[in-house]
């Protein structure tokens, strides 16, 4: 997920690039120093290990979606924190409410939590691939083979419309509640 | 441990059972007794409250099965891999069925709502006698140690979950269930609502003994060695008898006005029924249909011993937290619900 393919000691944090998977490396990398090292085993010099040094049945099946998920995920988490420390500095002086720049960017964040809860999901259960239990059994070791594919792609399917269908619904009723407003307060 | 987890696993069910068992009930019964758009929101608002948590008894269930015997945890859940998916989108239904349905003041909106609610009830009441019916009846797990049941034959060239038995079993308790709801509604509401709830849970009870008594011939049919353990088990004898009595005490209850201790009786008939048939099976967590070999018994699915000991000493707080919590939830809605309250919005 970090998209670390030659291993190195003082490794470092890729902030943005993308993954080349065939030649091994990342394209248009922007990184910190040292950071992944710190981050991994709590020494600037410490190894950590790319993944040209791992043999290929224990790779994640989809390593550009994994490595998309994670930055996505602490892309969107560390903006969060900003906004919310802003937010609260703002607020401790009383001029959160009057502070339209603010406001709207609180607004239009909105979204970014959802993205950013299911982005780390992807993350969790892509990177954990080859395995079910790490190191113990792979996935595809641990299907029930009384369960028949069709079975499954009906079940994936009727999950899939009744998300669809609970979505649907969750932006009506949502868009009611905002629709109506906020309650006039008491004092008014 | 082995035993201790079988009788815990047992009395967790029976608590779903009984409790998720009034909401699915109230469920079953919904259109019968509520007329109103006003009376329907307000047999909502009898569950409302308590409908969620009940249905974690379930969940716990399940979860302590899975831990307990995992062995028949993973053979009965893939076995019967459709049959739990229904239940899994019964239960999301029924679910949002009770939580959407205050959130738009529109007819249309409510009646939907309703519609999915008592269905989605009444089928979930089905799927679950199914499913202690194909316990009872015993599925074809082969030398494999495995098994596959088709959700329905309808040519009856296999064994599938729903057949003859089992479909007689999930009768019996969407019936029973729909006593305990209207029950449930009789102690819980008044007026013309509650007049109603009365008058069907005796109706109700009728046929619930009627479909009680027939099962129970059923089941002499099906599985004979039950019937057998039973007579060698006399601790498990208590248990008909509060299913025989029990009945009696609520009609005469119901008729005289005391509607909790007709409530009570109804709990008692569900519990007594679930925990008889868990008795005479133990050890026995699934019978197979093929060869008495290849039953799944506590023994050869359970985890190992220091693994369940740990389980139980976790278990023990957990689940006086949990009772004193809905001792608590239960107190705090006491009374009847109000005349003009609805559930949500």
């Amino acid at each position: 997920m970090e998209g670390k393919f030659e291993s190195s000691s003082q490794a470092e944090l890729a902030i943005i690039g993308q993954p080349n998977v065939a030649q091994g490396r990342l394209e248009n990398p922007v990184v910190v120093p040292s950071a992944l090292s710190f981050l991994a085993y709590g020494s600037f010099g410490a190894t950590v290990s790319g993944l040209n040094d791992i043999p290929h049945e224990r790779w994640p099946d989809n390593v550009e979606l994994l490595y998309y998920a994670y930055h996505v995920m602490v892309g969107l988490g560390t903006l969060l924190i900003f906004i919310m420390l802003t937010s609260v500095a703002l607020l401790w002086r009383q001029r959160l409410y009057t502070a339209r720049p603010m406001l709207w960017i609180l607004l239009l964040a909105f979204p970014f939590p959802y993205v950013a809860t299911t982005a780390g999901w992807m993350t969790a259960e892509l990177g954990r691939q080859p395995w079910i239990v790490y190191g113990l059994e792979r996935t595809a070791d641990a299907t029930s083979l009384n369960v028949s594919t069709g079975d499954v792609v009906f079940t994936t399917m009727g999950f899939m419309g009744l998300y669809l269908f609970l979505g649907m619904l969750f932006v009506l009723i949502v868009a009611r509640l905002i629709a109506r407003g906020p309650s006039a307060p008491a004092n008014e | 441990m082995e035993a201790v987890f079988y009788v815990v696993v047992a009395a967790m069910l029976t608590t779903w059972a009984v409790l998720d068992g009034f909401d699915f009930g109230v469920g079953v019964v919904h259109r019968m007794v509520a007329r109103t758009e006003q009376e329907r929101g307000r047999a909502l608002a009898a569950i409302g409250p308590v409908w969620d948590g009940n249905e974690v008894w379930l969940v716990a269930s399940g979860g302590i099965f899975l831990f307990a015997f995992p062995r028949a945890y993973a053979v009965a859940l893939s076995g019967m891999y459709l049959t739990l998916f229904v239940v899994l989108w019964l239960l999301v239904f029924r679910g949002i069925a009770i939580e959407l349905r205050g959130q738009i003041p529109h007819p249309l909106w409510r009646d939907a709502w309703d519609g999915m609610f008592a269905f989605s009830s009444t089928a979930m009441a089905f799927v679950a006698g199914v499913a202690l019916g194909n316990v009872v009846r015993g599925v074809p797990i082969d030398e494999t140690g495995w098994f596959q049941l088709d959700l329905f034959a309808l040519r009856g060239e296999r064994v599938a979950a729903i057949d003859g038995y089992t479909g007689l079993a999930g009768l019996l308790s969407v019936v029973s269930l729909g006593t305990h709801g209207a029950t449930y509604l009789a102690w819980k509401t008044d007026g013309a609502l509650h007049d109603r709830a009365v008058a069907t849970a005796q109706r109700a009870w009728v046929i619930t003994i009627a479909l009680g008594l027939a099962a129970t011939v059923a089941t002499g049919l099906v599985r004979p060695a039950l019937f057998v353990a039973f007579s060698q088990r006399w601790w498990v004898w208590p248990l008909p008898a509060i299913a025989v009595s029990s009945p009696v005490v609520a009609l005469r209850a119901l008729a005289r006005g005391r509607e909790l201790r007709a409530f009570l009786a109804s709990s008692a008939f569900i519990a007594s029924l679930v925990l008889a048939t868990a008795g005479a099976l133990f050890p026995v967590l699934l019978p197979s249909t093929v060869d008495r070999a290849f039953d799944l018994d506590a023994h050869t699915a359970a985890s190992d011993q220091h693994g369940l000991a740990l389980g139980l000493a976790w278990w023990l707080p957990a689940m006086a937290l949990a009772v004193l919590y809905f001792v608590n939830l239960f107190r705090s809605m006491r009374g009847k619900v109000a005349a003009g309250e609805q559930h949500g919005n």
